[in-house]
């Protein structure tokens, strides 16, 4: 494979040269790849043939920094600085790709230079991320290109009522991970009485191991932003809010850029498209809390407040933020709108499987060969996922356990990697689909300190209010934390069984309702590494310190 | 001239990216213009992880402890930064360089393990790594 | 939709909850058998650490925590509990905060914040760290706290508590929480005028004082305000001035403006009062306005008023006041016949009175006990201040002692230095701390530039010429006496003489009660009467005021005349009411709000005239408060009535009680 050079046909032709311009690879510094390029490119006269664009996350950021070369969709992989020159010279001047950055299949070993040839990308179906890597994500004009508002141009010719079928007929549930109908949200919502709603978009990614909100807004702002419009469209809501965690500074940035632009296309404002519709869009930070992921809390937090959740009923739908009626959808959802109105409901919803219609994002990332981002129509089975996309375990080692939901949902052991990725599957089996993180686990892995870590994380992030999140899973921390330091003792298991069950019942809130599923699902799938830790003081994956 | 009770957060949030912590004579004013009682902006602003009420160093180190990190071994770089500072999460190193901080995930989780020093994001590192970076910030000044 | 509230996994649910709630909170008195019946010097069954409170505990046996507990028959914790070494706050005025006990349900919070609008607490930090706390942990006072003590009534464990409230019962508690309406012997409902007053109801004010006193003005300028003395605002800095706070509702809504409706119908029965000072005149408003007997008050003096006319001073209080009290009085139907001493009871039973107050007061001088007391310009100390307010002519000459320390040696001073005395000396036998005067007249005469000589005694008055040498004797202050102050010792051999014109000797007095009347009289000639009744032992004649307790006070007095009211008509077959409802009955607004800098609010100093302007005349010395001054008195208030409104919890129903509701329902 030493020194293959692929003579291409059209030489001189014009290039585009993408440059992923996301949190990942802008922290190898994918900026100074960027100037270097259109700086040779300058200094090489080339400027006219070719066109250097900045773009979102291409969801390979393990791969990164990523640079792609249109038209022959080559796909440059670990780029750096010093590569500048020979792209611009070899490539972009002599026609000739370079073989050493191309992408290396880690099962095959074989090159696969095109982009859309690389099985990560060509086994997705990228519906959401379907602009990220390919538009400049600072510039309107790209998502213009792309046939972008055009879903918000059909929708405006529609009734309210007839959007909301839509949906509901497209079989959207939300991807924030409860998994609620859209259509229907959206239903109770433009059924509650009142003039002033509220709609919020939830880009407080706040689990760990999920970044596909992330790359979403740094890549896309526009899908989210257009997606959010329509919503508000169908509710009635005259002021929208994007509540963005202040560890994506990027993003909240990507969204002030697109909102301006959209303002300035009077895309949002006063008489959208001069229509009767007036909707606007104001960008509000997360300061730091896990649990503003929650809807309620998350109201709080914009209303200034502690963000502590308070009971339901009554919903947001009927008294949300300052009281008034208020739909909350996660970032994925609404960037799967303008699909669904360009493409059409029926089309939507003839991917996926019967119950959970269209395509979701995983992150997968932990011991995996091919760690990013993957959109696939929801029921593939994780082995699909795994193994296909991702490319299986590296180093040699087996597969463990696959973690989903995050914080709120369980690991999965090997015997069910044939399990579909849908909502029902997911939750059935003990997990849960949740925001859309997939960690995967080799035998290195410690299955108790999995989920020890998990439960230190919703302690540390628990508001307080309630007895059972706050102590509860206070205690079953103690009790996990003996057990890796080897000071487990017989009961314990049933114990923790127990406690879980009370603090799931009776928890204020799905932060707490949910603390208690690593544990539970660990239990019910890896109970011999419990008993290994406790009985015989050893820890099978060699991580627990002080235990053999 | 009074504010909203919804732009305490960002209020609290611009001050302290001004000054790098808030002081108690801020929030006093804060409350007095947003006319809140002063116990409820200290409710807010110890409830936030991002707020700090002391003083912190010249540069933040923010390391993720996001599941792929933790899996990646994002706890080994904590304990070396931790062993060669001398300090631990949520505390300052004695010369006022450094201020140590976990962060639940960053969302760089394909680059894993990470950490940021103030603005900017350091993937896939190593102990070794993660030192030198480091050291490569406190020679800068 | 069927709730249901009682089944094994919402019990099961209701256990791990408080047994999770436990392992923070000390427990053992919920699973010992003794619980809140150990005695102090019991030994505790479990080694139980000290902190662990159970004893000790001041809520033990009323805690909330043990009611929920009984309720869900909670019989062992299987959770271990750890003592979480938190601080305990006692620093604070009137309230200790523990936070070892706080539950965080933030109960506290929200009554604060959300109830009284104040918000001096909020919780802090997160999750497992979270505290109720003050902004920056300040101390209460720095937070904005209005101390109103809402917080306190409403905590459910002990973490909040009242200081100096262990061990009360509940009729205990009420007066110890509101002590001023429960120290003043008339029982007026001070913290509601006090808060009609910063509403600006100045009618509504009076009319609640004029509930419990036919003289709102007389108590407003002369009272001796033990209700400022026990004022919780005094904990916190300063007490409410509710004296002057009286005064102005009485000067500012005469009481005129009060409608008395109810009526009464004639008993037909006639009551006969000796003495119209203050016990006799409130004895006589009462038994005439409110049960309808027909009331004659015989005064031996010119005109009525008793020690409030011929004891205290004009520039204390001025005649035109005391007269318009009391004209209300006469233009309610009570006849006051001056110039008349009764000799004999039995002629006024003989006239056809049914019954006989005796409000006779304590107006003879106890006599100094030297040599030379009886010498021309020894006056004893009523004797002068009465003459004074007969308008007879009284010379002072120009150097007046007056030995006593008193209000009537004060007074005595005080009146001579107006009627031209030129150096006025008080001669007392104890130190300032232990004078019996109210602080505000030894602070008067102090003003007004009057020598003050201590721990001194006259021992011999002599004649020189016509000026009196008075010797007198050094003490020292000894074992405490009866009255639990240190008994003054004379010191041998540290005689001195000072020479004066004139000596007042006011340094008791005793009531003056005519042999005739045969009744049963008591140490210092006080008459003996039944405690309850007021009943002498003569059938039908009854006593209250001086005439029985020895030199007291105003509202004392009139405390005692209307008890005696009460008796009397008790005595006369009614029902002894003499309740009446002038103010409508309302319900507090329970939103106080914020106020900056609340706790640090001086008290309102009370104006008075001029310490130049003083001594030239009579005039009332102490000027009250103008209407911007009361609000902002008034305002200072901390409103320790509020938190008696807000309801106890109800007590979970268990056993009987339990089965009865369960029975109702069943079909």
């Amino acid at each position: 494979m030493a020194g293959l050079f692929k003579r291409l046909a059209h030489a001189d032709k014009k290039h585009t040269v993408l440059i992923c311009r996301g949190t990942g690879c802008q922290s190898s510094k994918s900026d100074k790849i960027q100037a270097a390029l259109e700086q040779e490119v300058a200094q090489l006269g080339l400027s006219d043939k070719v066109k250097i664009k900045s773009t979102g996350c291409h969801g390979f950021c393990q791969r990164g920094p990523i640079v792609v070369v249109e038209p022959e969709d080559i796909f440059y992989t670990h780029v750096k600085v010093e590569d500048a020159q020979p792209i611009v010279r070899l490539h972009l001047r002599d026609g000739q790709v370079i073989d050493g950055l191309l992408y290396h299949d880690p099962l095959t070993t074989e090159v696969v230079p095109r982009y859309h040839d690389i099985p990560f990308y060509k086994k997705q179906q990228r519906l959401i991320l379907r602009n990220c890597g390919h538009i400049n994500p600072e510039n309107i004009q790209d998502y213009l290109d792309t046939g972008g508002y055009q879903a918000l141009r059909n929708v405006l010719r529609m009734s309210p009522d007839e959007v909301i079928s839509e949906v509901k007929r497209a079989g959207l549930r939300g991807r924030g991970g409860a998994g609620f109908s859209t259509g229907q949200k959206w239903q109770f919502c433009h059924d509650s009485p009142g003039s002033q709603k509220y709609m919020i978009c939830n880009a407080d990614e706040g689990d760990p191991g999920a970044f596909m909100d992330r790359s979403t807004m740094e890549g896309d702002p526009h899908t989210v932003i257009e997606g959010m419009i329509i919503a508000a469209y169908a509710i009635g809501a005259s002021q929208g809010y994007f509540y963005v965690r202040a560890e994506y500074p990027l993003a909240i940035k990507r969204l002030r850029i697109a909102l301006q632009q959209a303002r300035e296309q009077g895309l949002i404002g006063e008489h959208i498209l001069d229509s009767d519709f007036s909707f606007d869009i104001t960008i509000k930070e997360g300061a730091g809390a896990f649990v503003c992921g929650e809807e309620t809390a998350l109201m709080a937090s914009i209303e200034g407040r502690r963000g502590m959740p308070r009971p339901r009923p009554p919903f947001p739908a009927q008294s949300g933020l300052w009281s008034k009626p208020t739909n909350i959808n996660n970032v994925k959802t609404l960037a799967s709108i303008p699909v669904i109105f360009t493409r059409g409901a029926d089309w939507y919803s003839s991917i996926g499987t019967e119950k959970s219609r269209g395509t979701a994002v995983f992150a997968l990332t932990g011991k995996i060969a091919n760690s990013g981002l993957v959109e696939i129509p929801m029921g593939t089975t994780l082995r699909k996922i795994i193994y296909d996309i991702g490319g299986g375990i590296p180093d040699g080692k087996s597969f463990k356990a696959a973690q989903t939901g995050g914080p709120s949902g369980g690991c999965l052991p090997a015997d069910l990697l044939d399990l579909p990725a849908d909502y029902e599957s997911l939750t059935k089996a003990g997990s849960i689909m949740g925001s859309g993180g997939l960690v995967i686990m080799d035998e290195s892995t410690c299955i108790v300190d999995i989920a020890r870590y998990f439960l230190a994380f919703t302690q540390s992030e628990s508001c307080g209010k309630c007895v059972p999140c706050r102590l509860g899973t206070r205690q079953m921390l103690k009790i996990l934390e003996d057990i890796t330091k080897g000071k487990g003792r017989p009961g314990d298991i049933d114990l923790l069984v127990k406690l879980a069950g009370s603090v799931k019942s009776s928890a204020l809130c799905g932060l707490g309702q949910t603390a208690p599923n690593p544990v539970l699902t660990s239990i019910r799938y890896f109970r011999d590494e419990y008993e290994a830790h406790i009985n015989q003081h050893k820890c099978p994956a060699g991580v627990c310190q002080g235990l053999a | 001239m009074r504010g909203e009770r919804s732009d305490l957060i960002a209020i609290l949030q611009e001050v302290q990216s001004r000054v790098g912590y808030l002081p108690e004579e801020a929030m006093q004013r804060v409350a007095e213009h947003v006319g809140v009682p002063e116990s409820e902006v200290y409710g807010v602003a110890t409830f936030y992880s991002q707020f700090r009420l002391t003083p912190g160093g010249k540069s933040t180190i923010r390391v993720c402890q996001g599941t792929a990190c933790h899996v990646q071994g994002g706890a080994i770089i904590l304990k070396a930064i931790e062993d060669e500072l001398g300090v631990g999460p949520g505390g300052t190193t004695p010369d006022g360089n450094f201020t140590l901080e976990t962060v639940a995930c960053l969302g760089a989780c394909a680059l894993s393990p990470n950490m940021t020093v103030d603005d900017e994001v350091y993937g896939q590192l190593t102990p070794e790594k993660s030192l030198d970076i480091l050291n490569e910030i406190a020679e800068r000044g | 939709m069927v709730v249901r509230t009682d089944s094994p996994q919402i019990n099961q649910v209701r256990r791990t909850a408080l047994e999770l709630m436990l392992t923070e909170h000390p427990n053992a008195c919920l699973t010992c058998h003794r619980r809140e019946y150990c005695g102090p010097y019991d030994i505790c069954l479990r080694n139980v650490a000290v902190t662990e409170r159970c004893v000790v505990c001041p809520n033990n046996g009323h805690c909330e925590l043990q009611n929920v507990a009984r309720y869900i028959k909670l019989d062992d914790i299987r959770l271990p509990y750890k003592h979480k070494g938190l601080p305990i706050k006692t620093d604070d005025p009137l309230f200790i905060r523990d936070y070892n006990l706080c539950i965080l349900c933030a109960r506290c919070v929200r009554m604060c914040q959300e109830v009284r609008g104040v918000g001096a607490v909020d919780l802090a930090y997160r999750g497992f760290q979270s505290i109720v706390s003050t902004a920056f942990d300040r101390p209460l006072i720095d937070s904005g706290c209005k101390f109103c003590g809402a917080c306190v009534e409403i905590c459910p464990t002990g973490a909040l508590l009242d200081k100096g409230a262990e061990g009360l019962t509940e009729a205990e508690r009420e007066a110890f929480l509101v002590p001023c309406k429960h120290v003043c012997p008339l029982g007026i409902d001070v913290p509601r005028y006090v808060r009609f007053i910063a509403e600006r109801k100045f009618v509504d004010a009076l009319a609640v004082i004029a509930e419990k006193t036919p003289f709102p003005l007389i108590c407003g300028t002369v009272c001796h305000h033990p209700c400022e003395i026990k004022c919780r605002r005094g904990e916190v800095n300063e007490s409410i001035a509710i004296r002057t706070l009286k005064r102005f509702v009485a000067e500012r809504a005469p009481t005129g403006g009060v409608r008395r409706i109810k009526l009464i119908p004639p008993s037909g029965k006639r009551v006969a009062i000796v003495g119209a000072g203050p016990a006799g005149l409130t004895a006589a408003y009462y038994l005439a306005r409110l049960c309808g007997h027909s009331v004659t008050v015989f005064e031996e003096l010119p005109e009525a008023g008793g020690m409030l006319r011929y004891g205290i001073p004009e520039y204390r209080l001025p005649k035109k006041a005391l007269d318009s009290e009391i004209s209300l009085l006469i233009d309610s139907g009570i006849e006051i016949r001056t110039n008349i001493k009764v000799h004999s009871l039995d002629e006024l039973f003989t006239q056809g009175y049914d019954a006989v107050f005796l409000a006779l007061g304590a107006h003879r001088g106890t006599k100094l006990g030297v040599e030379g007391e009886n010498s021309p310009g020894v006056i004893d100390g009523v004797t002068f201040l009465r003459n004074v307010s007969l308008g007879k002519k009284v010379n002072v000459g120009a150097k007046v002692a007056v030995v006593g320390g008193g209000n009537v040696a004060m007074d005595g001073a005080r009146t001579a230095l107006r009627l031209g005395a030129k150096e006025v000396t008080i001669i007392y036998r104890r130190t300032i701390a232990e004078m019996p005067a109210s602080p505000e007249e030894v602070e008067g005469a102090q003003e007004e530039g009057i020598n003050m000589v201590f721990l001194a005694n006259p021992v011999r008055i002599n004649q020189q010429n016509s000026r009196l040498q008075v010797t007198c004797i050094r003490m020292e202050l000894g074992e405490p006496d009866a009255s639990g102050r240190r008994r003054p010792v004379p010191i041998r051999g540290s005689e001195f003489t000072m020479d004066f014109d004139v000596v007042i000797a006011a340094i008791g007095q005793v009531p003056d009660i005519p042999e005739q009347f045969s009744l049963e009289t008591g140490r210092g000639n006080t008459l003996q009467v039944d405690v309850e009744t007021l009943a002498t032992n003569k059938q039908g004649v009854f006593a209250g005021g001086d005439v029985v307790t020895g030199p007291a006070t105003v509202t004392e007095a009139m405390a005692a005349g209307k008890k005696a009211a009460i008796s009397i008509d008790r005595f006369l077959g009614g029902g002894g009411n003499i309740s009446e409802t002038l103010a409508a009955p309302e319900e507090a607004s329970p939103c106080l709000g914020m106020e900056e800098n609340f706790g640090y609010k001086p008290r309102q100093q009370i104006c008075s005239l001029e310490i130049s302007e003083r001594i030239k005349n009579f005039a009332q010395v102490e000027l009250g408060f103008n209407e911007e001054e009361a609000l902002y008195e008034a305002k200072r208030c901390l409103r320790c009535d509020l938190r008696l409104q807000i309801g106890k919890p109800k007590a979970a129903p268990v056993g009987e009680q339990l089965e009865e509701i369960l029975a109702s329902y069943a079909r």
